[in-house]
Protein backbone atom coordinates (compact mmCIF):
# COMPACT_ATOMS: atom_id res chain seq x y z
CA UNK A 1 0.00 0.00 0.00
CA UNK A 2 1.49 3.18 -0.86
CA UNK A 3 1.72 5.96 1.37
CA UNK A 4 -0.96 8.30 0.65
CA UNK A 5 -3.50 5.38 0.59
CA UNK A 6 -2.05 4.85 4.20
CA UNK A 7 -2.16 8.50 5.31
CA UNK A 8 -5.99 8.63 3.95
CA UNK A 9 -6.75 5.68 6.31
CA UNK A 10 -5.18 7.07 9.52
CA UNK A 11 -6.69 10.20 8.51
CA UNK A 12 -10.26 8.55 8.61
CA UNK A 13 -8.99 6.33 11.87
CA UNK A 14 -8.50 9.91 13.65
CA UNK A 15 -11.99 10.73 12.40
CA UNK A 16 -13.57 7.78 13.52
CA UNK A 17 -11.91 8.28 16.78
CA UNK A 18 -13.03 12.00 16.73
CA UNK A 19 -16.77 12.01 16.26
CA UNK A 20 -16.55 8.94 19.08
CA UNK A 21 -15.12 10.95 21.27
CA UNK A 22 -17.70 14.15 20.74
CA UNK A 23 -20.73 12.12 20.17
CA UNK A 24 -20.42 9.31 22.72
CA UNK A 25 -17.78 10.43 25.20
CA UNK A 26 -18.05 14.12 25.45
CA UNK A 27 -22.07 13.21 26.04
CA UNK A 28 -21.50 10.58 28.42
CA UNK A 29 -18.58 13.03 30.72
CA UNK A 30 -21.17 16.00 30.85
CA UNK A 31 -24.16 13.69 31.99
CA UNK A 32 -21.23 12.12 34.98
CA UNK A 33 -20.42 15.80 35.47
CA UNK A 34 -24.53 16.91 35.73
CA UNK A 35 -24.85 14.40 37.65
CA UNK A 36 -22.10 14.36 40.66
CA UNK A 37 -23.31 18.73 40.67
CA UNK A 38 -26.25 17.23 41.69
CA UNK A 39 -24.94 15.63 44.02
CA UNK A 40 -22.61 18.08 45.31
CA UNK A 41 -24.99 20.65 45.75
CA UNK A 42 -27.56 18.01 47.68
CA UNK A 43 -24.59 17.66 50.23
CA UNK A 44 -24.05 21.70 50.32
CA UNK A 45 -27.83 21.92 51.24
CA UNK A 46 -27.75 19.67 53.56
CA UNK A 47 -24.79 21.03 55.14
CA UNK A 48 -25.70 24.39 55.40
CA UNK A 49 -29.87 23.32 57.20
CA UNK B 1 -25.49 19.21 14.06
CA UNK B 2 -21.88 19.87 13.65
CA UNK B 3 -20.89 18.47 10.24
CA UNK B 4 -18.35 16.05 10.86
CA UNK B 5 -17.11 14.40 7.31
CA UNK B 6 -15.40 16.43 4.67
CA UNK B 7 -15.50 16.64 1.27
CA UNK B 8 -13.05 14.64 -0.65
CA UNK B 9 -9.42 15.73 -1.46
CA UNK B 10 -9.88 18.26 1.62
CA UNK B 11 -7.84 17.09 4.93
CA UNK B 12 -10.13 15.04 7.56
CA UNK B 13 -7.97 16.28 10.09
CA UNK B 14 -5.89 19.72 9.63
CA UNK B 15 -4.49 19.21 12.65
CA UNK B 16 -1.33 17.56 12.77
CA UNK B 17 -0.70 17.09 16.01
CA UNK B 18 -4.26 15.19 16.40
CA UNK B 19 -3.61 11.60 16.89
CA UNK B 20 -4.69 8.38 18.51
CA UNK B 21 -2.85 8.68 21.24
CA UNK B 22 -3.43 12.67 22.17
CA UNK B 23 -7.32 11.59 22.36
CA UNK B 24 -6.76 8.72 24.23
CA UNK B 25 -4.65 10.94 26.94
CA UNK B 26 -7.34 14.05 26.43
CA UNK B 27 -9.41 11.24 27.62
CA UNK B 28 -7.75 9.44 30.69
CA UNK B 29 -7.41 13.45 31.76
CA UNK B 30 -10.46 14.17 31.44
CA UNK B 31 -12.04 11.15 33.36
CA UNK B 32 -9.08 11.73 35.57
CA UNK B 33 -10.01 15.25 36.68
CA UNK B 34 -13.35 13.43 37.30
CA UNK B 35 -12.72 10.47 39.45
CA UNK B 36 -10.63 13.14 41.87
CA UNK B 37 -13.23 15.64 42.23
CA UNK B 38 -15.69 12.30 42.99
CA UNK B 39 -13.51 10.41 45.02
CA UNK B 40 -13.03 13.70 46.91
CA UNK B 41 -16.69 14.33 48.00
CA UNK B 42 -16.94 10.23 48.45
CA UNK B 43 -14.27 10.73 51.21
CA UNK B 44 -15.82 13.24 53.11
CA UNK B 45 -16.75 12.22 56.48
CA UNK B 46 -20.24 14.39 56.70
CA UNK B 47 -21.22 12.26 53.91
CA UNK B 48 -24.56 9.81 54.09
CA UNK B 49 -24.46 6.16 52.92
CA UNK B 50 -26.68 6.78 50.05
CA UNK B 51 -24.78 9.84 48.92
CA UNK B 52 -21.63 7.90 49.87
CA UNK B 53 -23.09 4.66 47.37
CA UNK B 54 -24.47 7.21 44.84
CA UNK B 55 -20.63 8.91 44.28
CA UNK B 56 -19.51 5.05 44.39
CA UNK B 57 -21.62 4.99 41.34
CA UNK B 58 -20.46 7.56 39.77
CA UNK B 59 -17.16 6.57 40.13
CA UNK B 60 -17.76 3.00 38.31
CA UNK B 61 -19.55 4.63 35.27
CA UNK B 62 -16.24 6.69 34.88
CA UNK B 63 -14.01 4.00 34.88
CA UNK B 64 -16.54 2.14 32.47
CA UNK B 65 -16.53 5.26 30.14
CA UNK B 66 -12.40 5.45 30.20
CA UNK B 67 -12.36 1.55 30.12
CA UNK B 68 -14.77 2.16 26.97
CA UNK B 69 -13.20 4.37 25.16
CA UNK B 70 -9.64 2.81 24.97
CA UNK B 71 -11.55 -0.25 23.87
CA UNK B 72 -12.70 1.82 21.26
CA UNK B 73 -9.73 3.12 20.00
CA UNK B 74 -8.03 -0.73 20.40
CA UNK B 75 -10.03 -1.89 18.42
CA UNK B 76 -10.12 0.83 15.66
CA UNK B 77 -6.40 0.89 15.48
CA UNK B 78 -6.56 -2.99 14.78
CA UNK B 79 -8.79 -2.64 12.13
CA UNK B 80 -6.92 -0.15 10.33
CA UNK B 81 -3.90 -2.65 10.80
CA UNK B 82 -5.65 -5.55 9.42
CA UNK B 83 -7.34 -3.32 6.39
CA UNK B 84 -3.23 -2.09 5.42
CA UNK B 85 -2.05 -5.93 5.91
CA UNK B 86 -4.40 -7.07 3.84
CA UNK B 87 -3.82 -4.65 1.06
CA UNK B 88 -0.11 -5.71 0.93
CA UNK B 89 -1.37 -8.28 -1.98
CA UNK B 90 -1.21 -6.27 -5.01
CA UNK B 91 -3.89 -7.56 -7.28
CA UNK B 92 -4.10 -4.97 -9.49
CA UNK B 93 -2.19 -6.04 -12.56
CA UNK B 94 -2.69 -9.67 -11.85
CA UNK B 95 0.83 -10.43 -10.18
CA UNK B 96 -0.87 -12.48 -7.51
CA UNK B 97 -2.75 -14.95 -9.51
CA UNK B 98 0.46 -15.43 -11.66
CA UNK B 99 1.69 -16.89 -8.14
CA UNK B 100 -0.88 -19.09 -7.80
CA UNK B 101 0.34 -22.99 -9.21
CA UNK B 102 -2.93 -23.20 -11.24
CA UNK B 103 -3.12 -22.51 -14.40
CA UNK B 104 -5.44 -19.18 -14.29
CA UNK B 105 -5.27 -16.26 -16.86
CA UNK B 106 -6.17 -13.11 -15.47
CA UNK B 107 -8.14 -10.80 -17.32
CA UNK B 108 -9.36 -8.19 -15.19
CA UNK B 109 -9.77 -6.53 -11.76
CA UNK B 110 -14.06 -7.08 -11.34
CA UNK B 111 -13.92 -5.75 -7.33
CA UNK B 112 -12.03 -3.87 -5.12
CA UNK B 113 -11.75 -3.50 -2.07
CA UNK B 114 -10.40 -5.67 1.30
CA UNK B 115 -10.91 -8.72 -0.33
CA UNK B 116 -10.76 -7.93 -3.91
CA UNK B 117 -12.15 -10.20 -7.00
CA UNK B 118 -10.25 -10.98 -10.03
CA UNK B 119 -11.81 -12.35 -13.53
CA UNK B 120 -10.07 -15.33 -14.97
CA UNK B 121 -9.67 -17.66 -17.35
CA UNK B 122 -9.47 -21.34 -16.42
CA UNK B 123 -8.92 -24.72 -18.97
CA UNK B 124 -11.53 -26.29 -17.94
CA UNK B 125 -14.09 -23.99 -15.95
CA UNK B 126 -13.98 -21.36 -18.67
CA UNK B 127 -14.17 -17.91 -17.02
CA UNK B 128 -14.32 -17.60 -13.24
CA UNK B 129 -13.88 -15.11 -10.90
CA UNK B 130 -11.38 -15.83 -8.13
CA UNK B 131 -11.31 -14.41 -4.58
CA UNK B 132 -9.38 -15.13 -1.51
CA UNK B 133 -11.66 -14.98 1.18
CA UNK B 134 -11.29 -13.93 4.85
CA UNK B 135 -12.06 -16.88 6.31
CA UNK B 136 -12.45 -20.91 5.85
CA UNK B 137 -16.44 -20.61 6.69
CA UNK B 138 -17.00 -18.63 3.71
CA UNK B 139 -15.77 -22.36 1.52
CA UNK B 140 -18.20 -24.31 3.59
CA UNK B 141 -20.88 -22.34 3.06
CA UNK B 142 -20.56 -21.99 -0.54
CA UNK B 143 -20.00 -26.11 -0.83
CA UNK B 144 -23.36 -26.58 0.94
CA UNK B 145 -25.22 -23.85 -1.15
CA UNK B 146 -24.03 -25.57 -4.43
CA UNK B 147 -27.06 -26.40 -5.10
CA UNK B 148 -29.26 -23.74 -4.27
CA UNK B 149 -30.55 -21.54 -7.10
CA UNK B 150 -29.36 -17.92 -6.77
CA UNK B 151 -26.18 -18.45 -5.10
CA UNK B 152 -23.23 -17.85 -7.36
CA UNK B 153 -21.95 -21.52 -7.71
CA UNK B 154 -18.55 -22.38 -6.28
CA UNK B 155 -16.59 -24.46 -8.99
CA UNK B 156 -13.51 -25.09 -6.71
CA UNK B 157 -11.54 -23.77 -3.92
CA UNK B 158 -8.07 -24.23 -3.71
CA UNK B 159 -4.74 -24.31 -1.60
CA UNK B 160 -1.98 -22.51 -3.03
CA UNK B 161 0.99 -23.75 -1.41
CA UNK B 162 3.60 -22.29 -4.03
CA UNK B 163 6.53 -20.01 -2.70
CA UNK B 164 5.93 -21.70 0.69
CA UNK B 165 2.88 -20.17 0.94
CA UNK B 166 -0.44 -21.29 1.92
CA UNK B 167 -3.25 -19.27 0.68
CA UNK B 168 -6.96 -20.69 0.05
CA UNK B 169 -8.61 -19.36 -2.84
CA UNK B 170 -12.23 -19.63 -3.83
CA UNK B 171 -13.66 -19.87 -8.00
CA UNK B 172 -16.88 -19.02 -8.74
CA UNK B 173 -18.86 -19.11 -11.96
CA UNK B 174 -18.65 -16.01 -13.40
CA UNK B 175 -22.13 -14.69 -14.20
CA UNK B 176 -21.78 -12.42 -17.17
CA UNK B 177 -23.87 -9.58 -16.88
CA UNK B 178 -23.37 -6.52 -14.58
CA UNK B 179 -24.08 -6.23 -10.69
CA UNK B 180 -28.12 -4.69 -9.21
CA UNK B 181 -25.84 -1.61 -8.33
CA UNK B 182 -24.46 -0.97 -12.13
CA UNK B 183 -28.30 -1.14 -12.61
CA UNK B 184 -29.40 1.55 -10.08
CA UNK B 185 -26.07 4.16 -11.25
CA UNK B 186 -27.25 3.22 -14.80
CA UNK B 187 -23.56 1.72 -15.78
CA UNK B 188 -22.18 -0.48 -18.17
CA UNK B 189 -25.83 0.14 -20.23
CA UNK B 190 -27.67 -1.14 -17.51
CA UNK B 191 -30.41 0.79 -15.93
CA UNK B 192 -33.65 0.95 -14.07
CA UNK B 193 -36.34 3.10 -14.41
CA UNK B 194 -38.98 4.40 -11.92
CA UNK B 195 -41.62 1.36 -12.37
CA UNK B 196 -38.80 -0.79 -11.72
CA UNK B 197 -37.99 -2.16 -15.04
CA UNK B 198 -34.23 -3.05 -15.59
CA UNK B 199 -32.89 -2.89 -18.81
CA UNK B 200 -29.59 -4.24 -20.64
CA UNK B 201 -28.82 -2.12 -23.96
CA UNK B 202 -32.63 -0.37 -23.54
CA UNK B 203 -33.58 -3.71 -23.84
CA UNK B 204 -36.16 -4.60 -20.91
CA UNK B 205 -34.41 -7.56 -19.22
CA UNK B 206 -36.55 -7.98 -15.82
CA UNK B 207 -38.28 -5.82 -13.36
CA UNK B 208 -37.59 -5.02 -9.41
CA UNK B 209 -40.30 -7.45 -8.79
CA UNK B 210 -39.19 -10.46 -10.37
CA UNK B 211 -35.39 -9.77 -9.17
CA UNK B 212 -36.98 -9.55 -5.49
CA UNK B 213 -39.28 -12.74 -6.04
CA UNK B 214 -36.45 -14.62 -7.05
CA UNK B 215 -34.03 -13.01 -4.18
CA UNK B 216 -36.44 -13.81 -1.62
CA UNK B 217 -36.70 -17.54 -2.50
CA UNK B 218 -32.47 -17.46 -1.75
CA UNK B 219 -32.77 -15.88 1.05
CA UNK B 220 -35.37 -18.17 2.66
CA UNK B 221 -34.10 -21.49 1.13
CA UNK B 222 -30.65 -20.04 2.61
CA UNK B 223 -32.51 -19.75 6.19
CA UNK B 224 -34.27 -22.41 6.01
CA UNK B 225 -32.20 -25.27 4.65
CA UNK B 226 -28.98 -23.96 6.00
CA UNK B 227 -29.74 -21.67 8.83
CA UNK B 228 -27.86 -19.36 7.25
CA UNK B 229 -28.44 -15.54 7.26
CA UNK B 230 -26.29 -13.73 4.65
CA UNK B 231 -25.35 -10.21 6.24
CA UNK B 232 -24.43 -8.77 3.42
CA UNK B 233 -27.27 -8.49 0.92
CA UNK B 234 -26.90 -5.16 -1.11
CA UNK B 235 -27.37 -4.22 -4.44
CA UNK B 236 -23.36 -4.30 -5.57
CA UNK B 237 -23.58 -8.33 -4.16
CA UNK B 238 -26.88 -9.28 -6.40
CA UNK B 239 -25.57 -10.46 -9.74
CA UNK B 240 -27.77 -9.96 -12.49
CA UNK B 241 -26.80 -12.34 -15.86
CA UNK B 242 -27.88 -11.65 -19.31
CA UNK B 243 -31.60 -12.59 -18.65
CA UNK B 244 -31.66 -10.78 -15.53
CA UNK B 245 -31.50 -13.72 -13.12
CA UNK B 246 -30.14 -12.33 -9.65
CA UNK B 247 -27.43 -14.35 -8.11
CA UNK B 248 -25.90 -13.51 -4.55
CA UNK B 249 -22.40 -13.25 -4.04
CA UNK B 250 -19.96 -12.44 -1.06
CA UNK B 251 -20.74 -14.48 1.87
CA UNK B 252 -17.56 -13.17 3.63
CA UNK B 253 -19.94 -12.75 6.60
CA UNK B 254 -22.72 -14.99 6.65
CA UNK B 255 -23.38 -16.53 10.13
CA UNK B 256 -25.74 -19.44 11.01
CA UNK B 257 -29.17 -18.59 13.63
CA UNK B 258 -27.63 -21.28 15.78
CA UNK B 259 -26.20 -18.70 17.35
CA UNK B 260 -29.26 -17.63 18.61
CA UNK B 261 -29.96 -14.52 20.75
CA UNK B 262 -26.26 -13.45 20.42
CA UNK B 263 -27.07 -12.72 16.55
CA UNK B 264 -29.66 -10.23 17.96
CA UNK B 265 -27.03 -7.84 18.85
CA UNK B 266 -25.03 -7.91 16.14
CA UNK B 267 -24.98 -5.39 13.40
CA UNK B 268 -24.02 -6.41 9.42
CA UNK B 269 -21.23 -4.55 7.85
CA UNK B 270 -22.70 -2.18 5.53
CA UNK B 271 -25.47 0.43 5.90
CA UNK B 272 -28.36 0.33 3.73
CA UNK B 273 -29.28 -3.34 3.74
CA UNK B 274 -32.51 -5.37 3.76
CA UNK B 275 -33.80 -6.93 6.94
CA UNK B 276 -32.80 -10.61 7.19
CA UNK B 277 -35.27 -12.74 9.83
CA UNK B 278 -34.36 -15.93 10.62
CA UNK B 279 -37.01 -16.26 13.09
CA UNK B 280 -39.14 -14.23 14.59
CA UNK B 281 -36.91 -13.91 17.30
CA UNK B 282 -33.37 -13.71 15.39
CA UNK B 283 -33.27 -10.83 13.19
CA UNK B 284 -30.29 -9.17 11.91
CA UNK B 285 -30.49 -5.55 11.08
CA UNK B 286 -28.22 -2.74 9.34
CA UNK B 287 -25.77 -1.31 10.59
CA UNK B 288 -27.81 2.23 10.17
CA UNK B 289 -28.84 1.63 13.54
CA UNK B 290 -25.44 1.52 15.41
CA UNK B 291 -24.35 5.01 13.45
CA UNK B 292 -27.90 6.38 14.37
CA UNK B 293 -26.75 5.72 18.16
CA UNK B 294 -23.13 7.23 17.78
CA UNK B 295 -24.82 10.04 16.95
CA UNK B 296 -27.03 10.02 19.46
CA UNK B 297 -29.75 10.37 17.60
CA UNK B 298 -31.19 6.50 17.56
CA UNK B 299 -32.58 4.70 14.58
CA UNK B 300 -33.08 6.45 11.50
CA UNK B 301 -35.22 3.99 9.24
CA UNK B 302 -34.40 2.42 6.51
CA UNK B 303 -33.53 4.28 3.47
CA UNK B 304 -32.69 1.31 0.98
CA UNK B 305 -33.58 0.53 -2.62
CA UNK B 306 -35.47 -2.47 -1.64
CA UNK B 307 -38.88 -2.10 0.81
CA UNK B 308 -38.62 -4.43 3.36
CA UNK B 309 -41.43 -5.82 4.14
CA UNK B 310 -41.44 -6.94 0.04
CA UNK B 311 -38.28 -8.67 0.10
CA UNK B 312 -38.73 -10.61 3.29
CA UNK B 313 -42.47 -10.72 4.18
CA UNK B 314 -41.96 -12.95 7.09
CA UNK B 315 -40.53 -10.03 8.80
CA UNK B 316 -42.60 -7.27 11.19
CA UNK B 317 -40.98 -4.14 11.32
CA UNK B 318 -42.56 -2.98 14.17
CA UNK B 319 -41.38 -5.94 16.37
CA UNK B 320 -38.13 -4.75 15.10
CA UNK B 321 -38.45 -1.19 16.32
CA UNK B 322 -39.74 -2.38 19.52
CA UNK B 323 -36.75 -4.85 19.67
CA UNK B 324 -34.02 -1.83 19.37
CA UNK B 325 -35.95 -0.16 22.04
CA UNK B 326 -34.91 -3.30 24.14
CA UNK B 327 -31.32 -3.39 22.75
CA UNK B 328 -30.93 1.04 23.72
CA UNK B 329 -32.64 -0.03 26.93
CA UNK B 330 -30.71 -3.08 28.01
CA UNK B 331 -27.54 -3.00 26.08
CA UNK B 332 -26.69 -0.01 23.68
CA UNK B 333 -27.08 2.43 26.63
CA UNK B 334 -23.72 1.97 27.44
CA UNK B 335 -20.60 2.83 25.83
CA UNK B 336 -18.26 0.17 26.97
CA UNK B 337 -21.60 -2.50 26.01
CA UNK B 338 -21.68 -0.73 22.71
CA UNK B 339 -18.71 -1.39 22.03
CA UNK B 340 -17.88 -4.88 23.55
CA UNK B 341 -18.32 -6.91 21.11
CA UNK B 342 -14.89 -6.59 19.52
CA UNK B 343 -16.54 -8.31 16.32
CA UNK B 344 -19.53 -5.38 16.03
CA UNK B 345 -16.71 -3.07 16.85
CA UNK B 346 -14.43 -4.34 14.06
CA UNK B 347 -17.03 -4.72 11.98
CA UNK B 348 -18.01 -1.15 12.75
CA UNK B 349 -14.87 0.35 12.03
CA UNK B 350 -14.49 -1.80 9.02
CA UNK B 351 -17.37 -0.42 6.96
CA UNK B 352 -16.48 3.42 8.20
CA UNK B 353 -12.96 3.05 7.17
CA UNK B 354 -13.79 1.59 3.45
CA UNK B 355 -16.04 4.83 3.11
CA UNK B 356 -15.12 7.24 0.40
CA UNK B 357 -14.55 10.81 2.32
CA UNK B 358 -17.44 12.29 0.19
CA UNK B 359 -19.76 9.52 0.80
CA UNK B 360 -23.04 11.00 2.65
CA UNK B 361 -22.88 8.21 5.58
CA UNK B 362 -19.33 10.14 6.98
CA UNK B 363 -22.44 12.74 8.13
CA UNK B 364 -22.99 10.67 11.02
Amino acid sequence: MDQTKKEKLTEKILLILNVIYERVFLVKQRNIENKFKDLENKIDQRNKK
Amino acid sequence: MKEVYKKEDEPIQGDKSFNVESVVDKVKGATSELLRKIRRIAEKPSITEPERTEAASLIKETERLEKGFNLISEELTAAGAEILEKSTVNWSDGETIKNFDIDLKPIKQIHSGVNSVFLCEHPKHGKVVIKIPSNKEEIDFLEKAKKIPGVVRMVEDYENKKNGKKETAILTKYIEGANLAMAIEKEGGWSIDNNGVIFRDKEKITTKEEVISKLRETVLTLHKSLDRACFDIKPVNILLDKEGNPYLFDFDIQFGASRGQELRKWFVQTLKYPLEFLSDKVIVGPLEAITGLISGEGFQGFKDWFSIPTLFPGGNLKNFREDFKNYKKDDLEDVENLFNSKYRCKSLFRFLLNLRPSDKRWNL
